[in-house]
């Protein structure tokens, strides 16, 4: 793939919105994924030589930008922990690293409900995770989400089935806090 | 009943989710960064160079400096010889 500067514009218009939202899918931060956004179209930008054309041009932008949406959540992982038993802060929020749930996309009524959605499937594992927010959020079809996972589609499926399994105890198990509260 | 309405809300809170946009000058940002990313590797030619021009000079003051030192040695060697020569018997 050649890509020109008036090629690269083109290609950012393109796909823009699509890698953005996939990362807010997976950071749900508005500054995090605007960064995630930007490194994505720099890696694409250095690697469109290395593009084959054995897969669309939308599924290696896909592959991109999931690897970049778990980098960054291990990059900022690893820096939580380093804060808890490194340097010592002041700031309660720095400690725990807590950012702000912020997506756009989500209407406002259903904001609250979605936080606690987010908040357990941040806790899945990266496949299942990725094959969860690839067909419950981003609409993707199984065959596309195998094409971009490079898995087989019945892979894909036992990956949601496991995906949603979890997702429901992390709920069963809140819902329970929650009434345990309550009483 | 209540729990199983409860993760059903739940799961269902991404239904009519829709396409955020990022900032408008966001692709401005990602082309200064490949500016800055392209200038960088010249900044980092030009300290290399310049960091073996600093060594091959210090390598040459050495050189010569190790020079001088066995010019004087030499000088002081015939001169001792000439001193145990030339004594009386």
């Amino acid at each position: 793939m050649q890509t020109t500067s008036s090629n690269f514009e083109s290609l950012y218009a393109q796909y823009h919105v699509l890698v953005y939202n996939v990362a807010l899918n997976y950071v749900q931060n508005c500054e995090d994924a605007e960064e995630i956004t930007q490194d994505v179209f720099i890696q694409i930008y250095k690697s469109r030589h290395q593009f084959e054309e054995k897969a669309t041009l939308k599924t290696w932008i896909y592959r991109i930008t999931i690897n970049k949406c778990l980098d960054f959540i291990k990059h900022k992982n690893s820096k939580k922990r380093f804060f808890v038993f490194g340097k010592r802060s002041q700031n309660e929020n720095e400690i725990l690293n807590i950012t702000d749930f912020e997506h756009p996309g989500i209407l406002l009524e259903n904001k609250e409900n979605a936080q606690i959605l987010f908040e357990a499937i941040n806790q899945l594992t990266d496949n299942q995770r990725t094959a969860f927010i690839l067909s419950k959020i981003d609409g993707q079809s199984n065959p596309e989400i195998a094409a971009v996972m490079e898995l087989s589609i019945s892979s894909v499926e036992s990956l949601l089935f496991r995906a949603k399994t979890t997702l429901k105890e992390k709920l069963i198990q809140k819902f329970e806090k929650q009434h345990k509260k309550n009483n | 009943m209540e729990k199983e309405n409860y993760i059903q809300d739940i799961l269902n809170s991404t239904n009519g989710i829709t396409k955020a946009t990022p900032n408008a000058a966001l692709f401005q940002k990602i082309e200064q960064r490949l500016e800055a990313e392209k200038k960088a590797p010249i900044q980092l030619i030009r300290l290399v160079a310049a960091s073996i021009v600093v060594l091959l000079g210090i390598n040459i003051m050495v050189l010569l400096n190790q020079k001088t030192i066995s010019n004087d040695r030499s000088i002081a060697n015939i001169a001792a010889t000439l001193q145990t020569n030339n004594q009386f018997y």
